[in-house]
């Protein structure tokens, strides 16, 4: 079943992708280097032009801009507005050497190293910043210190001769031959441009290539991974502005000048033109990108009268490119790895778990959905992992208060809790990604409290994430390859050398990494060279956990491997876990579906609270009556009786088989629900079973993908969440959201925004301050300072302001104290009594829904398991093993 | 030093109306507008066409104040239509792409808009008959200061459009709602807020502003040129970004303190550098504290 999706979302790719690379792809990569070399090598000779050669020498310098550029915006992701600086700092750089400016004639090939050392002195200027700031941020300081530049070279007239510029440079000479003649300077030139260029591949397809992606695709997985950011940031400055400050040098050669027209803002936008027209971050694009602008701007000179328009036209073409072909006119290719899966297979060393081929066949699943904790408990070794008196909180709420606990050698520890327990945020401060306001992390005997992710991940460990993170432009093997980034040695220098050692390593984690995909099965290592974008949810779960084995690490610290799995997947995800505790890694597993958790875990820890609730075998955990009632609530009596009278024919709410999720991961997978005229319902379910997505296909804020969606008789699954809500349907939604600098008057205001009139937004107002009065007291305070009940309330008040005939809650009483929590289902019932609204409510508490509840669904994994009256659901073994497993 | 608050006053002025688009939209989308400048420069110059109709030897036809007041009226709407469909058929289609896609596509738009401006009117300045339309002997005198009438004008507009926008956004409901999407997207949507519709509106109330201070540059430098959105765009961003970007307060906050820091800095420093000394500013600010004076330093959410 797994397998059939993945094939099917395959065969997808493959297909729309088809005419471009059927087209290319034919053509071994070598001849087409070949070609073009041939090409670039026969024009001069072919054309017999000294215009046309000059043209040609303007490609040269434009290939170094932009594979320069393209190294910090293409392949690192930072946006520098001011690289253009970099190109003026070299080209006069250069001129002030070999002009008489100073008086200084230096020669062509001592100042080439000067003028790159200079734009690289400068690049460490502009790159310290950029440690700091990101995205549009980088961008206007990057343009302010280009505009500085700008305004220096025109105002420091005895440096750089202000607006007349210099003149007069002497022109490179090479092994006594003065270079002279345009044909001389298009080989001369284009020899460096081929340099670059090749450097610039090798750089792309290195350690500090994959470090520059990850920190363009996610910075905080990438230094989870081990990358140093603002040591691989202020690389990726360096690298680009040695290469712009060259290719500087080489135009003040060219041109035997230098002038402060060269470099203007329509530069800087023609050199991102031309890394973004072939298709950002692509070397060979940047190349195919430098010959069309070029000849775009010769093809002008035959329309003197368009001539003007050229800026405008260069723009227009850049807006129509980056709008509507995103990648660019050469789509960068996935790198074709040159390890087979055999050959990685092969060259396992002894110990290593590896896969039988056609494991992926093996009917696994019903072997591990009832395995249960049936295996011989392995031996503990000695303490791993000691966490003592860990705290967080974030803006006065805490999120971990005072855990304390260990992982032994060779053990799974699974962490479970309710939503917003604090398991996530555990992580995070384990690893690195936030620091603890108290507490210590002891691994072996180092201390990592407050280290940051990258020396935690290089120290062993290593994690997957619950929303899971993959690097979407790199390949499959290079997201695994990420993650030897901190045992592999390769510099930038030794890397675009390719020394043997740099080759040895490289062959090594291939290897590595294909077996640690092949782990997991063939089929997803077979996909090692296609974009990790193309595989299926669960694969790229697996290419998570694949990357974090290729940390090499001892401690593998899991977050919900299982969230989005089939049933089938599920169990296999089971086993894996258990195989890979057995080849040797000690395991913290964070994880929803209990039925994982109980199978695989030696003991559990439960959190709630952001305090560790209970310890023990899984055994213990299940049957502890206060993880029962953190998950389920107390236990109590069933107060309300179903009223049979208020069900009339036809259901005021009702979805049919609603399908739905995010991208390619379906949360919902066929719904059926119906709700009647002045019902209260409640849909119950763990984490991640699709209880949010339910609330959000409902209000029109997920598309559903099948099924329909009956609100009153009428199909609303297609309409805008705006016309749902004048409709009559109202939410108030998780976590509360109320608009935190508005006013508490202003909230409800806004509550009131589709009101029919005014009468109706006073009316709401007036009841809502009667019902909360604490509400009309603070009504002219911001919603910030309002505390969770409070603003709990003021959600409630706020989503009653259109007086909704159906009103949807999610997940009430999250984050409240048992007061509040009693307080606000109280609420809720006077509401569904006295105005006689529909209520539906998604909630975990499931013994305080049911309370107040007439009847109740329990979802699971996107699906109905159980639905009836809320009394017979009260208790009933359905619920306990949606929350807590079988 | 009176004739420095006037002149500080004047320019933090135009930096306002221009530093409000800026900080508005990144507010609601956290994505630096670059043509923004370029609504601001179509703006002057929709003044000045505006000055044209009612120019004939060397006279004007009309009333001064009534032309002016065309001029603004004008600007604005041009400049309201031009900025929603810049962000309809520029920004809207990238909402869901990398971080890097929109800002190139805003960089590209900006020197589109200023190319064709610049090729219409040959790329060269055009003047702006401030001697007419604001005659010298309309200049008030404050003991032996003379503020002149385009300073006044300057500054009177200036502060009747930002109280207009401050009721706007206060007291309106589409200004409510504006600050309620920029606050939490998702749940002004439950609202039954359209958002598509809200950063319409953001952008075309953006651009009016723009087309104001466009208007009211013009007058005071008297002339327009193609040129004239990036410079001054770069200063009012710093000063959006002064104040906290985002938000509108600390915008014309930040306008007031950068024009009172350049005008200081012409007067006792370098009139050459005046423009190093606010982009310097920039730089230093944005390392040190990005969130500006008024903002706030939002938590990375993993």
């Amino acid at each position: 079943m797994a397998e059939s999706f993945s094939a099917r979302a395959g065969g997808l790719m493959t297909r729309s992708m088809a005419p471009i690379t059927r087209l290319t792809s034919r053509i071994p990569i070598q001849v087409r280097y070949a070609i073009f070399a041939v090409a670039v090598i026969v024009f001069p000779l072919l054309i017999q032009s000294n215009y046309w050669t000059r043209v040609g020498v303007t490609v040269a310098i434009y290939v170094i801009l932009g594979n320069g550029l393209n190294i910090l915006a293409g392949i690192t992701g930072l946006l520098d507005m001011g690289f253009v600086a970099f190109y003026a700092i070299g080209a006069y750089t250069y001129a002030i050497l070999n002009s008489a400016q100073l008086g200084i004639h230096l020669g062509f090939w001592p100042s080439l190293p000067i003028c790159v050392f200079v734009a690289v002195i400068f690049g460490v200027i502009i790159g310290i910043p950029s440690l700091r700031v990101r995205g549009d941020y980088l961008a206007i300081v990057t343009l302010g210190f280009f505009y500085i530049v700008q305004r220096l070279i025109l105002n420091l007239d005895v440096i750089t001769n202000g607006p007349n510029g210099i003149s007069g440079v002497t022109r490179p000479a090479l092994l006594g031959l003065n270079i002279r003649t345009p044909t001389a300077y298009y080989y001369f030139y284009w020899i460096f441009a081929a340099v670059i260029f090749f450097i610039s591949v090798r750089l792309l397809y290195s350690r500090t290539g994959r470090a520059w992606a990850g920190i363009r695709d996610d910075e905080i997985t990438a230094s989870s991974m081990g990358v140093n950011l603002p040591r691989y940031r202020v690389y990726s400055f360096l690298t680009t502005a040695a290469i712009i400050g060259l290719a500087g040098a080489l135009l003040a050669a060219f041109q035997a000048g230098v002038f402060d027209k060269n470099f203007s803002l329509d530069e800087l936008v023609a050199v991102y033109l031309i890394v973004i027209l072939g298709g950002s971050g692509n070397p060979a694009g940047v190349v195919v990108g430098a010959v069309v602008y070029t000849f775009l701007g010769e093809l002008l000179r035959y329309f003197p009268s368009l001539v003007q328009w050229r800026m405008a036209i260069v723009s227009l073409i850049l807006l129509v490119v980056i709008v509507l072909l995103p990648q660019g006119l050469l789509r960068a290719r996935a790198r074709k790895s040159g390890t087979s899966i055999d050959e990685a297979i092969d060259a396992a060393p002894a110990g290593l778990a590896s896969v039988p081929e056609g494991e992926e066949s093996t009917p696994v699943v019903a072997e591990a959905e009832n395995a249960g904790p049936t295996y011989a408990a392995q031996p503990v070794g000695d303490v791993l992992l000691s966490v003592r008196g860990l705290s967080k909180s974030f803006g006065g709420v805490v999120a971990v208060d005072d855990v304390t606990f260990e992982v032994r050698e060779g053990e799974i520890l699974g962490v479970i809790g309710p939503n917003g327990a604090g398991k996530t945020t555990l992580f995070n401060l384990i690893t690195g990604i936030y620091k603890p306001d108290r507490g210590t992390v002891t691994y072996r005997d180092d201390d990592l409290t407050g280290k940051s992710p990258d020396r935690v991940a290089a120290r062993g460990l290593a994690r997957t994430f619950q929303n899971i993170r993959v690097f979407p432009q790199l390949s499959v093997l290079d997201n695994v390859m990420a993650g030897a980034h901190p045992w592999l040695k390769a510099g930038i220098f030794r890397s675009i050398a390719r020394t043997r050692a740099v080759n040895q390593e490289e062959r090594v984690a291939e290897a590595e990494g294909i077996r640690n995909l092949a782990f997991f099965n063939r089929a997803v290592a077979e996909r090692k060279d296609d974009y990790v974008t193309a595989l299926n949810y669960a694969d790229r779960r697996r290419v998570e956990i694949a990357r974090a084995m290729t940390l090499r690490p001892d401690l593998l610290l899991l977050d919900e491997p299982a969230a989005g799995m089939n049933p089938s997947e599920v169990g296999q995800i089971t086993r894996q876990i258990r195989e890979l505790r057995d080849s040797g890694y000690t395991v913290i597993l964070v994880e929803h579906q209990m039925p994982v958790v109980m199978n695989v875990s030696d003991r559990i820890i439960v959190v709630n609270k952001g305090q560790v609730l209970a310890q023990g075998t899984p055994k213990e955990i299940q049957s502890h009556p206060e993880v029962i009632a953190a998950y389920l609530g107390e236990q109590a009596d069933c107060e309300v009786t179903p009223k049979p009278s208020l069900i009339k024919a036809s259901p005021l709410l009702s979805l049919k088989g609603v399908e739905a999720g995010y991208g390619p991961i379906k949360v919902l997978k066929g719904l059926d629900i119906d709700v009647y005229s002045g019902e209260i319902v409640t849909l119950l379910g763990a984490n991640a079973a699709g209880k949010s997505t339910t609330i959000k296909t409902i209000m029109g804020n997920v598309r559903a993908g099948a099924g329909t969606i009956e609100f009153d008789g009428q199909r609303i699954e297609q309409w805008p969440t705006g016309r749902i809500v004048s409709s009559g349907v109202a939410l108030v939604p998780e976590g509360r959201r109320v608009f935190p600098l508005l006013s508490v008057l202003d909230n409800l205001k806004m509550g009131g925004y589709t009101a029919k009139d005014q009468a109706m937004i006073t009316r709401g107002i007036d009841r809502a301050f009667e019902q909360f009065p604490i509400l009309h007291e603070r009504r002219d305070q911001r919603a910030a300072l309002l505390s969770g009940g409070e603003q709990q309330m003021l959600a409630i008040g706020r989503a009653l302001m259109t007086e909704p005939r159906l009103l949807c809650l999610d997940e009430p009483s999250m984050g409240l104290s048992p007061i509040l929590v009693r307080q606000v289902f109280d609420i809720i019932q006077k509401i569904n009594e006295e105005l006689g609204t529909t209520i539906f409510m998604v909630e975990q508490n499931a013994s305080m829904a049911l309370n107040i509840a007439h009847r109740g669904y329990v979802l699971q994994t996107g699906r109905i398991v159980a639905a009836d009256e809320a009394c017979n659901l009260m208790g009933d073994e359905a619920i306990r093993e949606a929350y807590l497993g079988g | 030093m009176t004739q420095q608050i006037v002149n500080a006053l004047t320019l933090g002025s135009v930096y306002a109306l221009f530093a409000l688009g800026y900080s508005m939209v990144y507010g609601i989308l956290t994505m630096l507008n670059f043509a923004h400048g370029e609504v601001f420069m179509i703006g002057g110059f929709m003044g000045y066409v505006v000055q044209q109709q009612f120019l004939q030897n060397d006279q004007l036809t009309a009333n001064p104040i009534l032309i002016i007041v065309l001029m603004l009226i004008t600007a604005m709407t041009v400049c309201g239509v031009l900025a929603v469909l810049i962000e309809f058929f520029a920004y809207r289609p990238l909402r869901n792409a990398a971080r890097l896609a929109p800002l190139i596509s805003a960089l590209a738009m900006s020197i589109l808009l200023r190319n064709i401006v610049g090729v219409i009117t040959k790329f060269r300045a055009r003047p702006v008959r401030t001697d007419l339309l604001l005659p010298d002997s309309w200049a008030l005198h404050i003991g032996d200061v003379t503020v002149s009438a385009s300073r006044v004008v300057v500054v009177v507009v200036t502060v009747i459009t930002l109280i207009g926008l401050e009721i706007f956004m206060n007291r309106s409901k589409m200004g409510k709602a504006m600050r309620a999407t920029a606050q939490d997207r998702e749940a002004a949507s439950f609202m039954g807020i359209s958002v598509n519709r809200v950063i319409s509106i953001t952008f075309l109330v953006g651009a009016m502003l723009a087309g104001i201070g466009g208007v009211l540059t013009g007058l005071y430098y008297t002339q327009v040129d193609f040129a004239m959105g990036f410079g001054l765009g770069m200063k009012a961003f710093t000063a959006a970004v002064l104040g906290g970007i985002g938000n509108l307060r600390g915008a014309v906050l930040g306008a007031l303190i950068l024009a009172s820091a350049e005008t200081l800095g012409a007067t006792y420093i370098s009139y050459a550098y005046r423009d190093v000394i606010a982009f310097g500013l920039l730089i230093v600010l944005l390392l040190f504290r990005p969130a500006g004076l008024l903002g706030r330093q939002i938590p990375v959410k993993v």
